[in-house]
């Protein structure tokens, strides 16, 4: 196997997984599964690489690597490595491609353990600055529907005597930045504000899908008025680099060619519309066809 | 119990030693900081340990006083209660008659925050009050790690809930010394605050002229003593109250070539160490050793979680004489969490084996309501927390057969919550 950068992004991309896996995602995994998924990769890969690039310090590299951007990288990063065999550079993919399909498998397993095993090691995972997810192609997400058409956000009337109804995310509390609430929508806009600046944003793939899913949860019509206050109020951070100064490319969900987005209330709900982002070739491609 | 000289009444004339104001209280916990913390605990056990031990202080007796720049100055709450004060682990670190120095368990990856505990007694202008409040000061300086690990080990008992017998068996052997030798410590601390060290030299009272021809060096320390954990009232001159007073000093200097005894009153405690504090000062080597073979045990650095980058050892089986956490059925467990606890209760997933994990759940703070009508979060959950009814997480934890280990608030985070004091 060739050990250029397109190739071996290529072929890990395949897999699909928009999750990066860290040591902590993969011990977490362990758990669920039962399987013994780190000493796997100890023994295909770190105790492996020493030998195959002809360095003791390649090995020292890799788990490096594996430790800080996760495995995907950190076995991209062999393009940079002297020459590697193609037995071992196969191995370590098709390693990371079971990886992959395992997690994605037990994806939701995970988010929604009450196991403290599972728990610390997300926690973990949050406090090292798990900041964001591969910006590779992703699987579609559920399409969303409007059946009764898209809302202008109004700001939402004050409640009178309005109390919180959820809690405060601990780090805007520590820094004595939790402001006072009016209603349930400005409740949850802190709330994911909060998360995604604290807990990590998870790139424009995800994280207006997740923000709908939040929404949705406090029975709120993503595409009623209250629902549009929100995504405007987040993408209003998103312009303002709340959560980060990030280059707005994105993979088509639908061809996987990477395309610069704009983001704004309409192409949020588009995409929301759409179970992803799509570029403007295939929406043209999609819309000939209809 | 030796008797005491008759101090006369306080209207006579004003006590020997006139108390520390304001300005002391500035020198002993410097400049307001927003919270004690982790970060800063250690510089301000350091700083407040120098305080104590300068020569040229004179020592503030007024509890108001404290309790107030304890929370002015580092913003470190001081509860009252009327309960009986309990301890969170076996270790037994509580006083019931006197209070506690407490940490706030809320999830279990982030900052602790420390609280003091103080059992309330009829006149908190008192010198009882004043007592249990600078010794649980003195478990802040001295046993602040211990705290931490503390709360260490309740998380890694849910990780790997066969740890709670391994703590049970140091439990049994170590509890009880590990216990006195830091009730001493805290008991010290408190001494050094009310009587400067230089009181122990003899030279140096003479120095200060506070001796006079009647009244014995050990006849002043007893007067000091009195004064501070009594009610200050003058040195008296006639000769016969200076003999009572050398008399009793003599006693007191005698009585305490015995043990230290640690179930003692406050009276007989502070006694004996006024006179053997020289002795005592500092780590000795059963004090060491009891510190390793606990930190073995618990873990060290007191926030080592070994059981993260480690298998668990799995499910072991019960061992009733060495389980401490408290257990319940399900159908107990509201009961026990709206009763004044200051531990948490197990409802345990088997009666036979540990099980594999715990879920840790607290209720959400509230300023009114009983807590087992609250909503409860998981203590480990990463970023925000879901809120559910108790009756709902104990479902979950029986579905999971995993045990459910639940954290009430107890009477004095009631107390916190009550106030509206931020608890996230």
């Amino acid at each position: 196997m060739e050990t250029d950068y397109e190739t071996l992004h290529k072929r890990l991309a395949d897999a699909r997984c928009p999750y990066k896996l860290y040591p902590a995602r993969l011990r977490a995994l362990e758990i669920v599964t039962g399987e013994r998924l780190l000493p796997e990769v100890e023994e295909t890969i770190t105790m492996r690489v020493a030998l195959a690039a002809g360095d003791r310090g390649w090995k020292l590299q890799f788990k490096r690597d594996f430790e800080t951007y996760g495995l995907l990288e950190a076995i991209l990063y062999f393009h940079s490595y002297p020459s590697l065999p193609g037995d071992f550079v196969e191995a370590a993919c098709g390693l990371y491609e079971r990886l992959a399909t395992l997690y994605i498998e037990h994806h939701q397993e995970i988010v929604t353990s009450d196991d403290p095993r599972v728990c610390v090691q997300l926690e973990l995972l949050r406090r090292f600055g798990d900041s964001s997810l591969h910006s590779l192609p992703q699987h579609r997400r559920q399409r969303r529907s409007a059946p009764n058409g898209i809302a202008i956000g109004e700001p939402p009337h004050p409640v009178p005597g309005y109390r919180r109804t959820l809690p405060v995310h601990p780090d805007l509390s520590t820094i004595g930045m939790a402001d006072v609430v009016y209603c349930l929508p400005d409740e949850l806009v802190e709330l994911l504000a909060a998360g995604f600046m604290f807990d990590g944003f998870p790139g424009l793939q995800g994280a207006f899908f997740d923000a709908a899913d939040t929404l949705e949860e406090h029975g709120i019509d993503v595409f009623g008025s209250d629902g549009q206050f929100v995504i405007g109020k987040l993408v209003d951070y998103v312009n303002e680099e709340m959560f980060g100064d990030f280059e707005r490319w994105v993979p088509c969900i639908e061809c996987g060619e990477e395309f610069m987005v704009t983001v704004s209330v309409e192409s949020v709900n588009d995409s929301l519309l759409d179970g992803g982002w799509t570029c403007d070739d295939c929406k043209a491609g999609a819309a000939e066809q209809r | 119990m030796t008797p005491r000289a008759t101090p006369p009444s306080a209207a006579a004339a004003t006590p020997a030693v006139a108390p520390g104001g304001p300005d002391e209280l500035e020198r002993a916990f410097g400049e307001p900081v927003s919270r004690v913390s982790e970060l800063n605990w250690g510089e301000l056990a350091r700083r407040l340990g120098a305080y104590v031990a300068r020569p040229d202080r004179t020592p503030v007796e007024d509890y108001g006083a404290i309790r107030r720049a304890l929370q002015e100055r580092w913003s470190l709450p001081v509860v009252e209660t009327p309960h009986e004060v309990g301890a969170m682990s076996p270790l037994g670190e509580a006083d019931p008659d006197y209070g506690r120095c407490g940490v706030r368990l809320l999830d279990f990856l982030r900052e602790t925050r420390v609280y003091l505990v103080i059992r309330q007694v009829g006149d908190p202008g008192g010198g009882r009050m004043l007592w249990a409040l600078l010794h649980e000061l003195g478990h802040f300086v001295n046993h602040f790690e211990m705290l931490l690990s503390l709360g260490t080990l309740y998380q890694r008992v849910c990780l790997d809930p066969s740890l709670e017998i391994e703590v049970g068996r140091f439990a049994r052997e170590a509890a009880s010394p590990l216990h006195a030798r830091r009730e001493l410590e805290a008991d010290l601390f408190a001494l050094d605050w009310l009587l400067p060290v230089w009181v122990d030299d003899d030279e140096a009272l003479r120095r200060n002229a506070v001796l006079t021809d009647r009244l014995t060096p050990d006849g002043y320390r007893l007067y000091r003593l009195r004064c501070a954990l009594d009610a200050p009232f003058p040195l008296p001159a006639e000769p016969e109250a200076v003999a009572a007073l050398n008399r009793a000093g003599a006693g007191e200097r005698a009585r305490a070539r015995g043990a230290y005894p640690h179930s003692g009153t406050r009276w007989a405690r502070a006694c004996w160490l006024l006179f053997r504090r020289r002795e005592v000062r500092g780590d000795d080597a059963e004090s060491a050793a009891l510190r390793r073979a606990y930190y073995r045990v618990a873990g060290y650095p007191p926030r080592h979680i070994p059981e993260l980058t480690r298998r668990t050892s799995g499910s072991a089986a019960v061992d009733p004489e060495l389980v401490w956490l408290k257990r319940v059925a399900p159908e107990g467990l509201a009961a026990e969490v709206d009763a004044a606890r200051w531990a948490p209760v197990l409802v345990p997933s088997s009666t036979s084996t540990c099980g594999k994990y715990h879920i840790p759940v607290r209720p959400v703070p509230a300023q009114s309501g009983r807590d087992s009508e609250l909503g409860w979060v998981h203590m480990s959950w990463p970023g925000v927390p879901k809120q559910r009814p108790l009756a709902e997480w104990l479902d979950r934890a029986a579905s999971q057969a995993a045990g459910l280990l639940a954290f009430p608030r107890n009477p004095a985070e009631l107390t916190l919550d009550r106030e509206g004091q931020a608890r996230e």
